[in-house]
Order: structure tokens, then C-alpha cells, then sequence
């Protein structure tokens, strides 16, 4: 199987993936969003009745004929509003809209600039997630290959096992509390970080001003999430490089005297960058959920807060809409992750390393 | 395999065991957790249920720290205590009958009780007591507090007559004339009776100043409450009474925004994470392994179509779908365990299927078939005992992962509406902002908590797989 077939193959499960999971979204949550829209028709015949004095006192005398107005007006608007239409085509519709980012109006959220369309407002809040855990796992990785590289160097010194500690004990770790105690000690004893939120306000000048106040706030999210990353992934780092250690080609490179700086850093490194960058981006992708969590804590208002604020409404279909939104990145992020395996592992090129 | 070999068997994989340093400590933390999640419903078998209903935690002090706090702290807060009344010296005379009682109360803080409550039992017909309290410092200064008719709030023939001292405006004008013999004129004054402190001057030296936080010094000793209840009507006798100093500090974990016990939540809170984080796990891997092994076993097409079901399993984000389906369904602690299943058992299959696939090839195998030994038997006896191991040790290690997603869907909201669990705990205080506001013993445990229950079953994991997997022991 060719690289190219290989990810065809991988783009085409995670299509499949992804229409199976909002369509099911989309069938589980089918009567809350409808519930939705027929409160809304309700509220637009009332609007009609109250703003016609005319239609009201020609109604009022006539109970039945009310009555029969009502529903008239009810099945008018059902029919516009696609109500009528067979129940699995009414789910099929919304998963097709869904799809194409037509997630309709929020019932309660409002998107900082005053939007109500859903996809507008998960669109605000993206770019900040993804600066927040960007910046984090851009640091986690440096700080993740330099001491997993200086552990395997010396494996059983104090450091690899420190390293190994820390992994452990950061596995069970709720990132999301650990933020909440970052909180506790740098913004209530020690109070040099604000406790939250994307700006100060008010919001300083732009310009230089307003990138220091960004990356005061930016700060305490990334802390966290550096802290509770870097373990594990300085023990994937330090295994791996350990296993390319005892390989012969570094010995052969040891016995011609080639410096350990280079052998290190030279051979060791460009062979084992394969399973290095997958795990990354694999550790990315698993971070994401508790990092989604941490956002909310720090009042960072990216989407994980808006999940939280999704829930304490149950606005459904700002919480259809970011599942939706979310599996996606997840989906491209799992592909991109064999991407960039076939590409510098050559056995999955030929087929060899096909599991 | 007989009796005696498994004996022999398990008796060395404990010896074994015994040896593994940090499997031994996370084997002692799991059972510290054990007995905590054990001891919860006889140390507070009410508690559980209650958590949700605020009228339960009504008497406890609001938002105050653990008392242990004051062996570290020079300014010692009033410990909350509840001195319970059970036996009075009843005298009767002319169709009245008098109870009365000392409480007598060794006071050595800084800083003094946040409020007084007086709650008296009685049993028999409907009517009015009148209640006397005598307030005696160990200054020799003495005042009264209290000295009124309360009416019951019954329940068919019990009786509850309750005294909030701090909300009883003539308990507090009683106070403020006995403060106004010492303060100066112009503090007095400016003194609103709704806010006042009464507790400070009552448990403060008898100078200018004792009205004021801050100002006020603590006068230590002994003081004596003289409680005494009239009841002129016959049909009714005083069973019992209560006295609640409500402290500065509470228990060993102090209590939260809504006078809730926070010892108490995290006791419950262990049964649910043991019980979500043990049951997922376990279940999980064994669908992952009943799934992988057959899988393996039937081969060709049909693993081809299996492996693509477990892939889209696989490749499906646990937490939005998790947080839907929470959302969806009634929140229970079921519920959260079907998610964790459903969304768990595909990451161990794949290890599962290749370890049978690797097992599968061997000679063994390959002889036992040709003897005519059944799929049955080859699966149950050669291919599942290899998997075994690797199955303990998934079970250990994948419990962290259930329990920190049990208490994420918790703190988003989504947590059992009748239980407590730390994830919930946490939920509220980050609702109430008990970070920015510093109540770190409302944060701090259930989080250690969480961490050190999924610690242990790392550390135990750890250990088994070194102990089970001698052969797949990673670098």
C-alpha cells in the first residue's frame, strides 16, 4: 500500500467517523433542538396575535374560530420551518447541516460581538483555544525532548527518575484542578497573574500594551497545562531515544569516536523523530480533553468555556455544534498524525509497517 | 489446574508482589481509600443523600477553614462545637417546672464563635416554654442574654423550640447594653443592631474597643451559660437541648459555601469514584479482550470487518461525545460508566488482537489443533491465559483514566444528581470562585483525592505488569 492510498485510506475512516458520530448526535438530540423551534413558532404566533388589535378583537368574540387560526398559522409555519417532513429526514437534514458548519441559532449564548448563530460564535472562540494550547504544546515538546533526551543519556540517574515520577503521578492528575490551584497560589497568596479571563479590563491600548496584557493572561493557562504535559512526554521521548541507544548504527557512530553531543543529538534523534512527532501529536490530541476543561476554569474563552456554558444552559445547538466542530479537529489531527508518519517513516511507505 | 497449584502460584506472585516498593504503596493508598469509602456510611450514613438539600447542613458554619489549621496559626479560630444536653436538674413547684444547666466552656481562642444557636427537645402537648439564659465571663462580669417565650415546631408529639442568637434582636440589644458600659460612646453609635457581632463583645475583654474586630482582645477562660427553661403548662416535658457554638473553623476538612461538610462529601465521593473508575475499567477490558481474541481467532474477513468497527470506535473523541451523551441521558453514575465503556474497550482490543495473533502462530497451537482440541478449548486454555496478564494490568492502569473522566463530566455539570462526588465538589467551588477568594480546603482535597486514588492503581499496574509481563517489560 502506497503513502498515498495509506492516507486516502485514513481520510476516508475518518470521514466515515465523523458522519457517523453527528448523525448520531443529530438523532439523539433531534427532539431538543425541535423543542427549541416550536417554542420559538409558538412565541411568533403570539407576537402576530398581540401586534394585530384588529385580528384580536375579531378573534376574541370567537373562541373556535381562535383556535382554528392558531393552528392554521402552526401548521404554516411548521411546513416553512421543515417540521412536517418525515422524522428520519428531519434528522438526515440536520446531520447534512451540521456537516456544512449550518448550525442555526444559539437558544440562549451570545457570541462576544452580539451574534446569535452558532457557527459564528464557536468561529470567536477557536482562535483562542488554539493559541492557548498551541503556545503550551510548543513548550511542552521543548521542554519534553531536551530532558527525555538528557534522561536517556544517562538512564537511572536522578533525573530519569525523577522524570519517570512525574509521569506517573501527572497521568492522574485533573489537569482542570491543577489550574484551579495555579489560581489559588499565583492569584489569591502570591498575586501576580490575574485569575482569568482573556483580557484586562478595561482592554489596554493595542499595539505592544495590549500583547503583554494578552500574555499576563496567556500565562497561568499555559503554566498548567506545561506542568501536567511535560512528564509524560519527556518519558515517551526518553524511552524511545533509549531503544534507538542500543541500536548497532549508534554503536558503529560511538566506535569511530564521533562525539557524544553528535551522536546524540545527529543519529539518535533524526531516527527516532518518527515515533517522536506521532507521539506529539498523539499526546495533542489526548490533552485536549482535559484541556478543554482547563479553559473553563481559567475563564478563558475559548470553546471549552463554551461548552461549560453550553451545559449550564443545555443550549442544544451550540452543544451540537461545537461536538461537531470538535470531532473534526480531533479527526484531522489523528490524520495529520499518519501523515506525518508515512512521510518519515519509510516502512509505511512500502507497506511494511502496515499494523 | 488444581487447588494447590493456584495456591502455590498466587502465594509467588505475592511474594513478588510484597518486594515491588511502589506497588506496595499504591496497594496502602488504595486500601486507605477502601476503608474511607467503607466508612462513609456509618460515620455519616445521612450525608450522601443530603448533600443536595441544604436544610440538612443548616447548623454547620458557613465557608470556614479545617480546625487543625490553628495548631499552624497564631490567631486560633473558635473550633465549631455542639454541646449536647441530655440530663437537667428539674425542680417543680405550683405547676411550674424548672430545668436548669451550666455549660461550662474552657475558651482559649483569638478569634470568637461566628454565631449561637439553642435548640431544647421536648415531648407532649403543644405549647410555649420560657427559656432564660445567664451569660457568665470569666472576668466575673455577667449579663443576660436571653429571656423569652418560644413556641415549638412539632412534629405529632415532638417538640423543637429554637433560639438563633445572632438573628434575636433582644438577645442582641441585651448584648449591645452590656458592651455600651465599656466601648466608647461614639463606636456605640455608629453600631447597626442587624450587623452587629454579638460574639465579640461577649468573648472579648471588658474595654474600650470590644465591639470591633480587629480591636477587640480575646478574654480567655472559663465561662459559664446558665440555661434555664420554665414550662408552666402541665402535659410537657424538656427531653433534651442542644447548644451550637458555630465556629471560626469545622472538622478536618472545613466546610464550604453552603455549610456542607466537606469531610463527609469526600468519604461519599470515594464510593463513586471506586465504584465508576473499578467498574468501567473492568468491563471495558474484558469486552476488549472477549472481542479481541475472537477477532484474532476467526481471522480473514470477519476480523477485517471487526477491526474496521473497533477502528471507528477507536477514532471517536471520548469527551464531547461523553458530555452529549451525559447531557442527554439522566445523570447517573450507570450512565457515566455505559459512556466510559463504550468509548474504553477499543484501545485494549488492539493490543488484545495482537498478542493472539503472536499466540495464534505458535507450535503449541498448531499441535493441540492437530490433536483435535476445539476452537473452544484452544481459546479458553492457551490463548486467555497469555492474555491474562496483560489484562490484569490494562484493568489497574485503565482506572485512573475512568475516574478522571468521571470527575471531569462531574465538574462540567453533568454529575449523578443523587450523589456526591469529588468531581461535583469541585464544580460548586469553582462556581462559588473559591480559587480567587483562597478556600483552598475547598479545592485542594477532592482534586489530591482524585489524584492519589488514580496514583495508586497506576502504581499497582505498574507493579503487576512487571511482575505478569517479565517479557514485555519496556525500557
Amino acid at each position: 500500500m502506497g503513502l498515498g492510498r495509506y492516507i486516502g485510506f485514513r481520510i476516508i475512516n475518518a470521514v466515515v467517523v465523523l458522519v457517523l458520530v453527528v448523525f448520531i448526535c443529530s438523532l439523539l438530540f433531534n427532539t431538543f433542538a425541535e423543542q427549541e423551534v416550536k417554542a420559538m413558532i409558538d412565541e411568533i404566533i403570539r407576537a402576530m396575535t398581540v401586534g394585530n388589535p384588529q385580528l384580536m378583537q375579531k378573534l376574541r368574540s370567537n373562541q373556535t374560530a381562535y383556535q382554528i387560526w392558531v393552528e392554521e398559522q402552526k401548521k404554516l409555519l411548521y411546513e416553512e420551518f421543515g417540521l412536517n417532513k418525515p422524522y428520519l429526514q428531519r434528522v438526515f437534514e440536520r446531520a447534512i447541516n451540521q456537516l456544512q458548519f449550518k448550525f442555526g441559532k444559539a437558544t440562549m449564548i451570545r457570541s462576544p460581538s452580539g451574534s446569535t448563530d452558532v457557527a459564528t460564535i464557536i468561529l470567536e472562540a477557536l482562535p483562542r483555544t488554539v493559541l492557548l494550547f498551541t503556545t503550551a504544546e510548543v513548550i511542552v515538546i521543548i521542554i519534553g525532548i531536551l530532558l527525555g533526551l538528557k534522561a536517556a543519556q544517562k538512564a537511572g540517574s536522578f533525573l530519569d527518575r525523577f522524570i519517570q515520577v512525574v509521569s506517573m503521578v501527572s497521568a492522574s492528575l485533573p489537569m482542570w484542578w491543577v489550574g484551579m490551584l495555579m489560581i489559588i497560589v499565583f492569584s489569591y497568596y502570591i498575586p501576580i497573574f490575574p485569575s482569568g479571563g482573556f483580557t484586562s479590563i478595561p482592554p489596554p491600548p493595542p499595539g505592544i500594551p495590549a500583547l503583554m496584557d494578552l500574555l499576563h493572561h496567556l500565562a497561568l493557562p499555559v503554566i498548567t497545562v506545561v506542568l501536567v504535559s511535560f512528564g509524560a512526554w519527556a518519558y515517551v521521548t526518553r524511552s524511545l531515544v533509549l531503544g534507538t541507544l542500543q541500536e548497532d548504527f549508534i554503536m558503529v557512530a560511538r566506535a569511530k569516536g564521533i562525539p557524544e553531543r553528535k551522536v546524540l543529538y545527529g543519529h539518535t534523534l533524526r531516527a527516532a523523530a518518527p515515533p517522536i512527532l506521532t507521539n506529539t501529536l498523539l499526546s495533542l490530541i489526548a490533552s485536549m480533553g482535559g484541556a478543554v476543561i482547563t479553559e473553563s476554569v481559567f475563564n478563558w474563552p475559548g470553546l471549552g468555556r463554551l461548552y461549560w456554558i453550553a451545559i449550564e444552559e443545555f443550549d442544544v445547538p451550540v452543544l451540537l455544534g461545537l461536538t461537531t466542530v470538535f470531532t473534526m479537529l480531533y479527526l484531522a489531527a489523528f490524520v495529520l498524525q499518519d501523515l506525518i508518519y508515512g512521510l518519515l517513516d519509510p516502512r509505511v511507505r512500502i507497506g511494511a509497517g502496515r499494523r | 489446574m488444581r487447588w494447590s497449584d493456584l495456591k502455590a502460584d498466587l502465594l509467588d506472585f505475592w511474594f513478588q508482589f510484597v518486594k515491588n516498593k511502589s506497588g506496595m504503596l499504591g496497594l496502602i493508598l488504595l486500601i486507605f481509600f477502601i476503608i474511607l469509602a467503607i466508612a462513609a456510611p456509618i460515620i455519616a450514613p445521612e450525608a450522601g443523600e443530603n448533600w443536595r438539600n441544604l436544610e440538612y447542613w443548616q447548623e454547620n458554619p458557613k465557608s470556614v477553614p479545617p480546625a487543625w489549621i490553628n495548631i499552624f496559626s497564631s490567631k486560633k479560630l473558635f473550633v465549631h462545637s455542639i454541646i449536647y444536653i441530655n440530663k437537667f436538674n428539674v425542680t417543680s413547684y405550683g405547676g411550674i417546672t424548672e430545668y436548669v444547666y451550666n455549660i461550662s466552656l474552657d475558651y482559649n481562642y483569638d478569634v470568637p464563635p461566628a454565631g449561637m444557636l439553642l435548640v431544647v427537645n421536648a415531648k407532649g402537648k403543644q405549647s410555649p416554654i420560657t427559656l432564660d439564659v445567664q451569660f457568665t465571663r470569666p472576668d466575673g462580669t455577667s449579663l443576660r442574654l436571653a429571656s423569652e417565650q418560644l413556641y415549638p415546631v412539632s412534629k405529632e408529639d415532638l417538640l423543637e423550640y429554637s433560639l438563633h442568637f445572632g438573628s434575636d434582636m433582644s438577645v442582641v440589644s441585651n448584648v449591645m447594653d452590656f458592651a455600651r458600659k465599656y466601648e466608647n460612646p461614639d463606636v456605640m453609635s455608629k453600631i447597626k443592631p442587624d450587623v452587629f457581632k454579638f460574639t465579640y463583645p461577649l468573648f472579648s475583654k471588658a474595654k474600650p474597643g470590644l465591639t470591633q474586630e480587629g480591636a477587640a482582645e480575646p478574654l480567655k477562660g472559663r465561662y459559664i451559660i446558665t440555661i434555664t427553661i420554665f414550662t408552666t403548662e402541665q402535659g410537657i416535658e424538656v427531653t433534651g437541648a442542644r447548644m451550637v457554638l458555630e465556629g471560626q473553623s469545622y472538622g478536618l476538612f472545613g466546610t464550604d459555601d453552603f455549610r456542607r461538610d466537606l469531610f463527609q462529601g469526600l468519604m461519599w465521593g470515594t464510593q463513586v469514584s471506586l465504584l465508576v473508575g473499578v467498574v468501567a475499567s473492568v468491563v471495558s477490558v474484558l469486552i476488549g479482550v472477549l472481542y479481541g481474541v475472537t477477532s484474532a481467532y476467526l481471522g480473514g474477513r470477519k476480523e477485517e470487518l471487526m477491526q474496521r468497527i473497533t477502528e471507528i470506535f477507536y477514532n471517536i473523541p471520548m469527551l464531547p461525545l461523553a458530555i452529549m451523551l451525559a447531557a442527554l441521558l439522566t445523570p447517573s453514575i450507570w450512565n457515566v460508566v455505559l459512556i466510559l465503556v463504550v468509548f474504553g474497550w477499543s484501545g485494549y482490543e488492539f493490543v488484545v488482537r495482537s498478542i493472539a495473533h503472536q499466540v495464534k502462530e505458535m507450535d503449541y497451537i498448531e499441535a493441540s489443533r492437530a490433536i483435535g482440541a476445539r476452537a473452544r478449548r484452544i481459546i479458553t486454555r492457551h490463548i486467555m491465559p497469555q492474555i491474562a496478564p496483560y489484562a490484569f494490568a490494562s484493568i489497574a492502569l485503565g482506572v485512573p483514566g475512568a475516574i478522571l473522566t468521571e470527575a471531569a463530566l462531574s465538574f462540567l455539570g453533568l454529575a449523578d444528581i443523587k450523589r456526591v462526588t469529588w468531581g461535583l465538589i469541585l464544580h460548586d467551588a469553582n462556581g462559588a470562585a473559591a480559587t480567587i477568594r483562597g478556600m483552598w480546603w475547598w479545592v485542594v482535597p477532592p482534586g489530591l483525592f482524585i489524584a492519589l486514588l488514580g496514583l495508586s492503581f497506576v502504581l499497582i499496574g505498574t507493579a503487576l505488569d512487571e511482575i505478569l509481563n517479565p517479557k514485555m517489560r519496556k525500557l
